[in-house]
């Protein structure tokens, strides 16, 4: 079928001036400006399409998303509804990649792993959600007969996306129980990376970089059998541990507001 | 299962039809579950031919409780665009349990 020539989109003024905000305007230097226009905005008609540009991380410059996710901290405060949908969003985003796994959205699911982590730098996410994502990563469709076209085995991109993810926020997880949940997807991480046999040298070159900043002295193993080895002890002991703290902590309440 | 799902209240509904409208969803979710939730989120899908996309919903039930009910009743349901395609939803605990702290400007009453 014949087509019509291509006709440029015509987008209202508002959208115009929010594109305009968000993809040319913003750097570190106006964010507290645009920020403040933003705030100006119709937001009752506004908010669906500001949503929309907030999800086109990929579309600007990698080094700013930081600033999408300051700028949604930001609004949160008159607008935590919003801040609320964009996390959802973006968790859908990443969801929905692993449903399709399309080459052609490559560049947009690395964009949307960095905006999750800042999101948890800014404090919108909590470390039990980027906990979850990380897992979601290893283990989506695994077992299910589209595994071969969701996760082949020579498909290094959930490597890539876990790298994105820790690279950005992973140096958080530090001290406490947020450390010993890294400590364990780590091994989590390791028996995936085994599974898919020799990697590619620049993916190998970006997990030794990954490991040498987030666990320096982290063994890493080198067949699956010693990560399984390892984390059997490892769940052994975390239930050892686990008992003697129901023990000590029963009379202490749920941390829920 | 985890265990703190045991105090997690916030569902997604995925895989609604695209052409789907927040009223006729939230009137379905009143049937059974009409006062039992505070919070509901829309967003619409797209029925465009070259990226459709389903439609979503977010709901923050009142009770963990409510949660299970909620999702034997409608994980798996059946619905039904002006076409006559079939949906089949999916309930899910919501990634970020997050609601809005101040909902109540947009109650209603």
């Amino acid at each position: 079928p014949e087509r019509s020539a291509r006709v440029t989109k015509v987008r209202p003024p508002l959208h115009q001036y929010i594109r305009k905000l968000l993809f040319s305007d913003l750097d570190k230097s106006t964010i507290e400006h645009v920020l403040r226009q933003l705030r100006k905005l119709p937001w009752g008609e506004c908010e669906p399409y500001l949503l929309k540009c907030f999800m086109k991380v990929h579309k600007g410059k990698y080094g700013q998303i930081h600033l999408i996710a300051s700028l949604t901290a930001g609004l949160s405060r008159y607008h935590d509804q919003f801040a609320v949908s964009v996390v959802d969003e973006v968790l859908e985003e990443i969801r929905l990649g692993l449903e399709l796994n399309e080459y052609g959205m490559q560049q947009r699911r690395i964009a949307h792993m960095r905006f999750l982590g800042e999101l948890y730098n800014y404090e919108h996410v909590d470390s039990s959600v980027i906990f979850e994502t990380l897992y979601l990563i290893l283990v989506f469709g695994h077992g299910t007969q589209e595994q071969d076209v969701l996760d082949p085995p020579e498909d290094c991109f959930r490597i890539r996306m876990v790298i994105t993810l820790l690279e950005t926020c992973g140096h958080y997880f530090d001290r406490g129980s947020s450390k010993r949940k890294l400590d364990r997807f780590l091994m989590h991480f390791q028996r995936y990376i085994l599974s898919k046999g020799v990697l590619p040298l620049d993916v190998e070159f970006d997990i030794q970089d990954l490991f040498a900043e987030l666990r320096p002295n982290m063994t890493r193993y080198s067949s699956i059998d010693e990560v399984n080895a390892a984390l059997v002890e490892l769940e052994e002991h975390d239930r050892t541990v686990s008992t003697d703290k129901a023990n000590n902590e029963k009379h202490s309440d749920t941390e829920k507001p | 299962m985890l265990k703190d799902q045991l105090d997690r209240t916030k569902v997604v509904l995925r895989h609604l039809p695209p052409s789907i409208s927040q009223t006729s969803l939230v009137e379905q979710i009143d049937v059974f579950f009409s006062g039992r939730y505070n919070w509901v989120a829309f967003r619409p899908g797209k029925r465009s031919q070259k990226n459709p996309s389903y439609s979503r919903a977010y709901i923050d039930l009142k009770r963990p409780e409510d949660v299970i009910e909620f999702a034997e009743f409608f994980d798996g349901h059946l619905f039904v665009n002006e076409k006559g395609s079939q949906f089949k939803v999916i309930v899910e605990y919501a990634p970020s349990q997050r609601v809005p702290k101040q909902w109540s400007k947009k109650d209603g009453r």
